[in-house]
């Protein structure tokens, strides 16, 4: 007989619902009441209030309000409410909840911000079918769903996004500088990457965060609007799996968690990002298309 | 009496030193207290007992559970745990009750107006209950001990481990933490890790010394007051090969060991005098 067998054994009732439930419900709550999400959200909707009287065009730049306010900053929401649980359960020691329960509360959490770009987005969107006439630069040469998967990708995604790297930086690192400096890298690849620079413009797509057109200008004609190849799609599935791998990633941190079936995720998740990214560089839209140009010349995919 | 805790020739090692070296003790209800230098090893037992890492020879047993088995086996020891850290950074912003009511969560309180209620009852069981919403940053560092070791309450657990519990507090709330844990270990096992000798004596049953990753004395507090019987000395001046000396405030020089000179008057000797005797010798040879 064994040590073990020869001691009585304590088992505890399982709880009714898993504890994730629980701890996505308060980090959902303890989201909505972040001063900066909540200055975020008011700067991001105040955004609107220009375009929803009066015939000014609505392009991709409107997204830059969710994008910024909501998504960037949400990579600052969300490690430090990572690292201020973190800091309950050093206090408790080990928990029959694990680390990778309160992550999958956290990832719960991020939903409130995509929750509220998504709104933007279909407001925008809205007022853009409703309102054709105020659609500007690319919306008026593209298709629906074309400006769709462009907006939706850049305003709501972005969204989820920013706040789940912000979830994984908490999870990689205890370093108070992190978030910011995750946040100024983004920003800086967003720029190398946005298309202004011939080289990039189909790797652009590589990036969370690029752009599809807008007034870049050509030689004689700084003010002329341009469209960039690739598929908006395909690149709207490709930040989609990314927030997916972001996910697993984090959950991943807790070594209790690393199952083969996690494993497995990653795997499948990274071959799915892989194939969408180079569905979205090369499919869609052939080559950069400077506007005016007739509708029908284009080729849309996506 | 059934062992809630069985520790069976446990050695663990940070690169080639041994912190932990074989060892073997089992704990039954009531109050332990784990005593030793710093560096001795505690924390890291503390660590192994509550499931935060894992030995590397032998074996530990928690209420019939592995500490180094599968997830569900660690899950099933950590519910009945309760655990106060040495060191507790607390977040920044939460109230009293906020905090507490997060690490109720964390332990499986999804039931909300009973959580609610366990937390009411442990912030009234440290003295905490009159201001359940005041930020944890707004507290004193006496108080927010004792909020870390309301948290360490909460579901009254099996097994409680404390390290260094009483650091920070003042006489009176020592008094009351003494009072509290005493109720406590009427039904439960108690692991106090502590430098406060006053502390042992006052509530535990049992004391073990760990010295150098060793337990050099596992046995009641009663039988390690007596193994300082006859070595502790009270004189006008300090006995040159003393343990340690220090002024009595009956007046005069208290003197732990050595050889008394003429006159000495032996003084009866309490957990401290103990802990000296058989740590003095190898703590001075630590820092050779």
């Amino acid at each position: 007989m064994t040590a073990a067998e020869s001691l009585p054994i304590a088992t505890v009732a399982e709880p009714a619902r898993p504890a994730w439930v629980e701890l996505a419900r308060i980090e959902v709550r303890r989201y909505l009441g972040r001063p900066a999400f909540l200055i975020g959200l008011a700067l991001t909707y105040a955004a609107l209030l220009p375009y929803l009287d009066g015939d000014e065009p609505t392009d991709e730049l409107s997204m830059i309000a969710p994008a910024a306010l909501l998504g960037m900053v949400g990579i600052s929401v969300s490690a430090h409410r990572v690292w201020a649980s973190d800091r309950c359960a050093e206090a408790a020691g080990p928990t029959p909840v694990v680390q990778a329960s309160r992550t999958i509360g956290h990832l719960a959490a991020c939903l409130v911000p995509f929750l509220a770009g998504l709104g933007f987005v279909l407001v925008t969107l809205l007022r853009a079918r409703s309102v054709p006439t105020v659609r500007g630069g690319y919306a008026e040469v593209m298709s629906d769903a074309w400006v769709a998967a462009v907006w939706l990708a850049l305003g709501a995604v972005s969204c989820l996004g920013g706040p789940v790297l912000g979830v994984v930086v908490a999870r990689k690192t205890k370093r108070a500088a992190a978030p910011i400096v995750t946040t100024v890298g983004l920003v800086v690849a967003v720029i190398v990457f946005q298309g202004l620079f011939e080289p990039l413009r189909r790797v652009r797509v590589v990036l969370p965060w690029t752009y599809w057109g807008g007034p870049f200008g050509v030689d004689g004609d700084p003010q002329r609007s341009v469209v960039l190849s690739g598929s908006p799609g395909w690149w709207l599935a490709y930040v989609l799996v990314l927030c997916a791998i972001g996910a697993v990633v984090a959950v991943r941190a807790d070594v209790e968690a690393r199952t083969a079936r996690s494993r497995s995720a990653l795997f499948v998740l990274a071959g799915l990002a892989v194939v969408a990214v180079v569905l979205a560089m090369f499919t869609g839209t052939a080559e950069t298309i400077v506007s005016p140009v007739p509708g029908g010349a284009l080729s849309e995919g996506g | 009496m059934p062992s809630t805790v069985r520790f069976s020739h446990v050695t663990r090692r940070y690169g080639p030193v041994a912190v932990l070296d074989d060892v073997s003790f089992d704990l039954t209800p009531g109050i332990t207290a784990l005593l030793g230098p710093n560096g001795a090893g505690k924390t890291t037992l503390l660590g192994l007992l509550s499931t935060a890492s894992r030995a590397d020879e032998g074996e530990i047993t928690v209420l019939g559970h592995r500490t180094d088995g599968p997830l569900a086996e660690r899950t099933e020891i950590r519910r009945r745990l309760g655990f106060l850290p040495q060191e507790v950074r607390f977040p920044a912003g939460m109230t009293a009750f906020g905090f507490l009511d997060y690490i109720a969560v964390l332990k499986e309180w999804d039931d909300t107006s009973a959580r609610h209620a366990e937390v009411r009852r442990v912030l009234a069981l440290v003295g905490l209950d009159d201001r359940p919403t005041i930020k944890v940053r707004k507290l004193s560092g006496g108080q927010r001990r004792r909020l870390a070791f309301a948290q360490s309450l909460i579901g009254d657990p099996d097994l409680l481990i404390l390290d260094e519990p009483t650091t920070g507090l003042d006489p009176e709330q020592r008094a009351t933490f003494r009072a509290t844990l005493s109720e406590r270990a009427r039904a439960g096992t108690v692991l106090l890790a502590t430098h406060q000798t006053e502390d042992v004596a006052a509530v535990c049953d049992r004391v073990i010394v760990l010295v150098g990753g060793r337990v050099a004395h596992d046995g009641d507090v009663a039988g390690f007051v007596a193994s300082a019987r006859d070595r502790v000395w009270l004189h006008d001046r300090p006995v040159a090969d003393a343990v340690a000396t220090w002024r009595d405030p009956a007046g005069g020089v208290r003197s732990v060991g050595g050889t008394p000179p003429t006159g000495a008057q032996a003084a009866p000797p309490t957990v401290e005098d103990a802990y000296l005797l058989l740590v003095g010798p190898a703590a001075v040879e630590g820092a050779a």
